[in-house]
């Protein structure tokens, strides 16, 4: 089964923008996929229609097999908790919260018992090596430190898919490097991940890039 | 190793049975964490809750004991009744009769066997036992600003005394009351006899008179002039001698008398019988259980009061009790509820201010926190659990002052009655309102920035552009 399965997604915005025009996209467990592309191409209106952060105006959208376009709003509210990590440019740290109380907030948000909290935090953080940091408050992080806490939180419910908005705009090459890997990580364990990036670095090192312009795929730049 | 999990259904999956009582801890740790992160918002915040809610419960709590006192007051500048009777067990020697009736005795100087000793009514001629002088109405009229003032005595009940037309045939009636009067009590009472017959009363000849519910029981006609309509009492002919007129008074407070229909009131239209008082006094043979209705010029009652039973027995005066008729009680109630009904509607508008308030701050906040708010979203969390945080944080930020505010209203309460020399009404639900209504506002006030914040759509909430 294709971890996600796009197809003719459309998204035009109520201004009349049409920011998606047709894109088909699958992405197999395990594999990593760059989406590159100009700014307005439509890269972050595709990341949100495979996030089930929005709808898209047409077309068939399958996660892990099931069909989520017109699902109800809880049932893709639950398949987010459950099987979607997004890990954001702005790395989207509470900051008056420390490392640890911000992992709580996504155990929390996703029903997981108190009593598996701790262990779970503690192996997120390892994977990150962030545990030295585990009491420190988010905003006295670096930026390296806020992505990583970031992808620690998005692989803390072990989700089958990985979206990630341009994760290393904001980060230096050694940064960056740390994220690719952890990336790596995860595509071994069989996860998707699925990267938009303006990185050259990323997009060589996606097992798969798309280039999106004006909403559409132009051409597959296979590895 | 490659993972294709499908999501299963809520409900299939164990590790979404998280326990109801969980979801609230964590939702509750979550709002306890987000105010303590915005600690000078939510100082203010609780600040205003506090100063409003307090406002509310004091101005409540102040006028209902501003009203308890002014009651009290117009109560006491206002009262002119004095009832006074026997202060019960204190018959002494000197009261007894002067000759106790000797125990008959037979040749062997043995009681007579089946005598009963202490029977239920003296014998003819014995003298009765009194606390009240004889002259009891003069000493009380001679206090200042006393207007009248006359003993009853109430026989009701006694045994074998009844009241009929005819001394043969017993005529069905119910609720007759016989009542032995000074005609200061009448008076005293309020009501009128015609052509000042009162005096008829101070004697100890058998005249009655009438109420019109007795006459009209009792088969006689209410015509201008009774003469030679009698009824009989205790085996005794009376002769009706007038009806009872006059606008009528309580006669008293409720008193040890009342099972004897002594607080029936005193009413021109009363199913009641009037006698002279010598002779309610020898069928009861004491007067333990008659009283003295003083009134006095109007807000005289309580001076008069503390007075009279020294003017009336200045030898004993603690064989006496004066208790002061309350008949003021619905002028109190009115100005209790015209008092808090004012209060009530500057509470209400404080409590709206309060409101407007926490929501126009929890809206800023929704802004402020729009990215938190997609991220939220985005991590899987429901428009309501979204909306919750802000629906508890309004509950926690609501309780929190409200019970400060409680705190400050028993703090004004007390002060307000301190300062003004009144007794303070500080009731349990003065504590107990205070997170009650500062939740229901912290509440009420949430929901609009709740729901805003549950609207939020997260894709726009989390770009970074
Ligand atoms: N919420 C929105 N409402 C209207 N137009 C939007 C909205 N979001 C994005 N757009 C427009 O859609 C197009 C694609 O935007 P976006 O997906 O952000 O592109 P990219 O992430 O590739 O820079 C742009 O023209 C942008 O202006
Ligand atoms: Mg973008």
């Amino acid at each position: 089964m294709t971890a996600l399965r796009a197809r003719a997604l459309t998204r035009t915005y109520p201004g009349g923008v049409e920011a998606l025009r047709g894109v088909d996209l699958d992405v197999e467990p395990g594999e990593r996929v760059a989406i590159v592309g100009r700014s307005g191409a439509g890269k972050s209106t595709l990341l949100n229609a495979l996030g089930l952060l929005d709808e898209p105006t047409s077309g068939s959208y399958r996660l892990l097999g099931e069909e989520t376009v017109g699902l109800d709003e809880r049932r893709r509210d639950h398949l987010r908790r459950r099987a979607l990590g997004f890990v954001f440019q702005d790395a989207h740290v509470l900051g008056q919260r420390t490392v640890a109380e911000n992992l709580t907030v996504k155990l929390a948000t996703s029903r997981v018992p108190r009593a598996e909290r701790p262990p779970r935090i503690a192996d997120s953080l390892a994977r990150v090596g962030l545990s030295h940091r585990r009491d420190a408050a988010g905003r006295l992080l670096s930026g390296g430190e806020k992505q990583r806490l970031a992808i620690a939180r998005a692989i803390l419910t072990s989700p089958a898919v990985i979206l990630a908005d341009e994760p290393t705009g904001n980060l230096d090459g050694v940064n960056s490097q740390v994220v690719r890997d952890l990336f790596d990580e995860q595509a071994r364990d069989g996860v998707a991940v699925v990267v938009i990036t303006h990185d050259d670095r990323v997009a060589a090192w996606a097992d798969r890039s798309v280039i999106l312009q004006d909403g559409q795929f132009t051409e597959a730049m296979p590895q | 190793m490659r993972r294709m999990p499908k999501v299963p259904r809520r409900g299939r999956n164990p590790e979404q049975g998280l326990a109801r009582a969980e979801v609230l801890r964590d939702l509750i740790s979550d709002v306890l964490i987000e105010l303590s992160v915005r600690r000078g918002r939510t100082m203010l915040v609780l600040a205003a809750v506090a100063l409003s809610t307090g406002a509310l419960i004091a101005s409540v709590g102040v006028s209902q004991t501003a009203a308890q006192q002014i009651g009290a007051d117009i109560a006491a500048t206002t009262l002119d009744e004095i009832s006074v009777g026997v202060r019960p067990g204190g018959a002494d020697q000197e009261d007894a009769p002067a000759e106790p009736a000797p125990v008959p005795t037979g040749e062997d100087g043995e009681p007579v066997e089946g005598f009963i000793d202490g029977p239920d009514r003296p014998a003819v001629g014995t003298a009765p036992t009194t606390v009240f002088p004889d002259d009891a109405e003069a000493r009380a009229m001679a206090i200042d600003l006393v207007d009248a003032a006359g003993r009853q005595l109430t026989v009701t009940g006694l045994p074998g005394v009844d009241v009929t037309r005819t001394d043969d045939v017993p005529d069905e009636r119910s609720g007759l009351v016989i009542r032995g009067a000074m005609p200061g009590y009448l008076d005293a009472a309020r009501l009128d006899v015609p052509d000042e017959r009162a005096w008829l009363l101070r004697g100890d000849e058998p005249v009655v008179f009438l109420g019109s519910a007795a006459a009209d029981q009792l088969g006689v006609p209410m015509t201008e002039d009774p003469t030679g309509y009698q009824v009989w009492i205790d085996g005794q002919r009376y002769a009706v001698v007038g009806f009872l007129a006059g606008s009528g008074a309580a006669a008293g407070p409720a008193s040890r008398g009342a099972t004897l229909g002594e607080d029936a009131v005193m009413a021109p239209g009363a199913a009641i019988v009037v006698i002279p008082y010598q002779r309610a006094l020898s069928m009861r043979g004491s007067d333990a259980d008659a009283t003295m209705l003083v009134r006095t010029a109007p807000g005289a009652g309580v001076a008069v009061g503390h007075v009279l039973r020294e003017a009336i027995r200045p030898d004993a005066p603690e064989r006496l009790e004066a208790s002061q008729v309350q008949s003021l009680d619905s002028l109190r109630d009115g100005v209790s509820t015209q008092l808090g009904r004012l209060a009530a509607g500057i509470g209400a508008f404080l409590a709206v201010l309060t409101a407007l308030l926490i929501a126009s701050s929890m809206v800023a906040s929704v802004v402020a926190r729009t990215g938190e708010i997609g991220l939220r979203r985005a991590l899987g969390a429901s428009r309501r659990d979204v909306a919750l945080v802000f629906l508890g944080e309004g509950a926690v930020v609501g309780v929190l002052g409200g019970l400060a505010g409680g705190a400050l209203a028993l703090v004004l309460v007390v002060g307000a009655a301190a300062i003004n020399g009144w007794s303070a009404l500080t009731p349990v639900w003065m504590v107990a309102v205070g997170p009650a209504l500062g939740g229901a506002i912290g509440v009420v006030s949430a929901t609009y920035p709740a729901v805003r914040a549950g609207r939020i759509s997260p894709a726009i909430a989390v770009r970074a552009d």
